[in-house]
């Protein structure tokens, strides 16, 4: 998984529209859903190409920038997911459909989906971890022939934090096994109830898994922790990480990771890239 | 490093700071309220020969806040200034090596910061060579330092000798026609060393970063101070109404918590001492292995310049050496 950030080829509307390296360029806001209290799926129309696990710049002029990853993969629309959880994030979400959203990119390097064709593919994702994983499991339904067995583990807080939870039926209709965790007190009858971890313990281990893992910094560390006691290579391992990223160009410093720039050498890496 | 160069008699020293002075505003260290600043001066007899100064020249390039652009509603305006022309007169080795690894870093490789280029472009160095360390602080002879400048000054009791190291340099020099010389004087050799073969050794070798845990106070005096530290922040700034206002580069430092905040309020360098540690990898690793070269030039301002004197040259030369 070598290769240098594909910025240049991927910028937003490089097949029709040439565009400066760091212009924004402003998109309306096509659809917006409500996925838990403060939680929202806005969609983009636009053809891009980009790969699962890159991610935009979104602005506000006057407030801000915030870097949030693709959750989709259509050549026709991209979807990212935002939680209200600051002050950009807090306005993106009282935006409504057709309001203007300033985005560059795509950024970063995600998963490149061809180099893991016959791989097996287990997905780990954890609360809004779970939103760089959906790109991935977007690709494998679309082209799930090329891929090995795929099986998937969620985790989330509490009944209402449930993310995509519409795709899950469909991504098990397409052969993918999938089991999640609430670690609240839940009702919920296909939930187990603990982390994630959890329901890992009898994962089998074999040379032609990989996992795809993304989630908070203590899940990410702990379920990594856990994954490499059991057997696996950190080789096999390729977590997607969050950082505060400011210019988005390994520039600013702040999402250097020991000697890294996660947003440009990121913010997919391979575990042992890292640790 | 080449013997050619030229002779200025310091009496004529006029004749230089005139042609200088065509170039764009001289820009000199000056002694005022007991520190040595970079200031703007309109006479040679305002230069203060010894010394180096206390704040690096890095805002010239890349100034404390630089707009990106204006907006108004959703109409964007890029920042289009043209900076006016400056000589950075006097300025040391370290400072001007500091001036090529920050090139490296926003002017030869893509995306560019637009600002970044026009600054540098609209600069003129003139190097003033230590024959000695200025201070004690001082340890750039540890650094491998180049000869990057347009000119620089060699002292030579009653005549200067002057280096040209570009074009840029060249033109203005020539207008003076001076006698050619050759001369060659080594870089001063300075008591502190710094020893950063296999530093990278002693990453997980606390005991060498913990007294700089202990007394870190996380001010930030050392990335101000730093020559090459630019890590920056950017930040928007609007009317109460948000229709109008402003996105700014500012400095950020790396020595404060907030820094790697991300949402959740997790710090992914929540401890002083991770803090502390990679600033000083940044410098001396991490930054070679992008570029081939140390970011440190051994100014000395980070240990001159901190509140509590945390000398983090010899805590390394001292951990490396315990064996």
């Amino acid at each position: 998984m070598k290769k240098k950030c594909s910025q240049t080829k991927n910028f937003i509307f490089s097949k029709n529209k040439k565009m400066a390296e760091d212009e924004i360029v402003f998109l309306p806001i096509d659809k917006i859903s409500q996925q838990t209290e403060d939680q929202f799926l806005f969609r983009f129309k636009t053809t891009i190409s980009h790969d699962p696990g890159q991610f935009f710049q979104c602005s506000l002029l006057g407030i801000g920038e915030s870097a949030i990853s693709i959750c989709s993969h259509s050549e026709n629309f991209f979807e990212l997911s935002i939680r209200s959880v600051g002050n950009v994030t807090n306005k993106l979400c009282n935006l409504k459909k057709g309001d203007q959203i300033g985005l560059r990119g795509p950024y970063g390097h995600g998963y490149e989906m061809e180099q893991f064709h016959n791989k097996d593919m287990v997905i780990i994702g954890g609360g809004s971890g779970v939103a760089p994983l959906r790109g991935i499991l977007e690709h494998l339904s679309k082209y799930r022939e090329k891929f090995g067995t795929v099986e998937i583990f969620f985790g989330f807080r509490g009944e209402k934090d449930i993310l995509f939870e519409s795709d899950f039926e469909k991504w098990q209709k397409k052969d993918m096994s999938l089991a999640f965790t609430l670690s609240e007190e839940h009702k919920h009858p296909k939930a187990k109830k603990g982390f994630v971890t959890n329901i890992l313990e009898n994962l089998k281990v074999t040379k032609n898994k990989l996992i795809f893992l993304c989630g908070p910094p203590i899940m990410i560390t702990n379920t990594a922790k856990m994954l490499l006691e059991k057997g696996f290579m950190k080789s096999q391992i390729y977590v997607s990480e969050e950082r505060q990223m400011k210019c988005a160009v390994g520039r600013c410093g702040h999402c250097m990771i020991k000697g890294k720039y996660c947003c440009t050498d990121g913010p997919v890496f391979r575990y042992d890239e890292l640790y | 490093m080449h013997k050619k160069g030229f002779c200025l008699p310091k009496k004529e020293f006029g004749t230089l700071f005139t042609a200088l002075q065509s170039f764009g505003e001289v820009i000199a260290p000056v002694k005022k309220d007991k520190f040595l600043r970079m200031e703007k001066i309109e006479n040679p007899k305002e230069i203060t020969w010894e010394g180096i100064s206390w704040f690096s020249s890095k805002k010239y390039v890349f100034p404390e806040k630089q707009t990106l652009f204006k907006f108004k509603g959703e109409k964007t305006e890029k920042w289009n200034e043209n900076p006016s022309p400056k000589v950075l007169f006097g300025l040391r080795l370290c400072d001007l090596n500091a001036f090529a690894i920050n090139d490296k870093l926003f002017l030869n490789q893509k995306p560019k910061l637009p600002f970044y280029k026009k600054f540098r472009e609209n600069l003129l160095l003139v190097g003033l060579w230590c024959d000695t360390p200025q201070d004690e602080y001082c340890f750039c002879d540890s650094m491998k330092l180049q000869h990057k400048y347009d000119l620089c000054l060699f002292d030579r009791g009653d005549n200067f000798h002057i280096k040209i190291g570009s074009p840029k340099g060249e033109k203005i020099l020539k207008k003076l026609k001076l006698k050619a010389e050759d001369y060659e004087k080594e870089l001063a050799k300075c008591e502190k060393k710094l020893n950063t073969t296999d530093i990278k050794k002693y990453f997980e070798n606390n005991e060498i970063w913990k007294k700089g845990e202990k007394d870190c106070l996380s001010c930030g005096t050392c990335t101000i101070l730093c020559p090459t530290c630019l890590c920056f922040d950017i930040e928007d700034e609007s009317n109460l109404k948000g229709t109008c206002g402003k996105r700014c580069v500012q400095w950020d430092s790396c020595m404060y918590k907030d820094f790697t905040l991300v949402s959740g309020k997790h710090h992914f360098r929540g401890e002083r001492l991770d803090r502390f540690k990679h600033r000083i990898f940044h410098k001396l690793d991490y930054f070679k292995e992008q570029f081939g070269e140390s970011m440190c030039t051994g100014c000395g301002r980070c240990i001159r310049g901190c509140p509590t004197k945390i000398d983090w040259v010899s805590l390394i030369n001292k951990g490396t050496s315990d064996k």
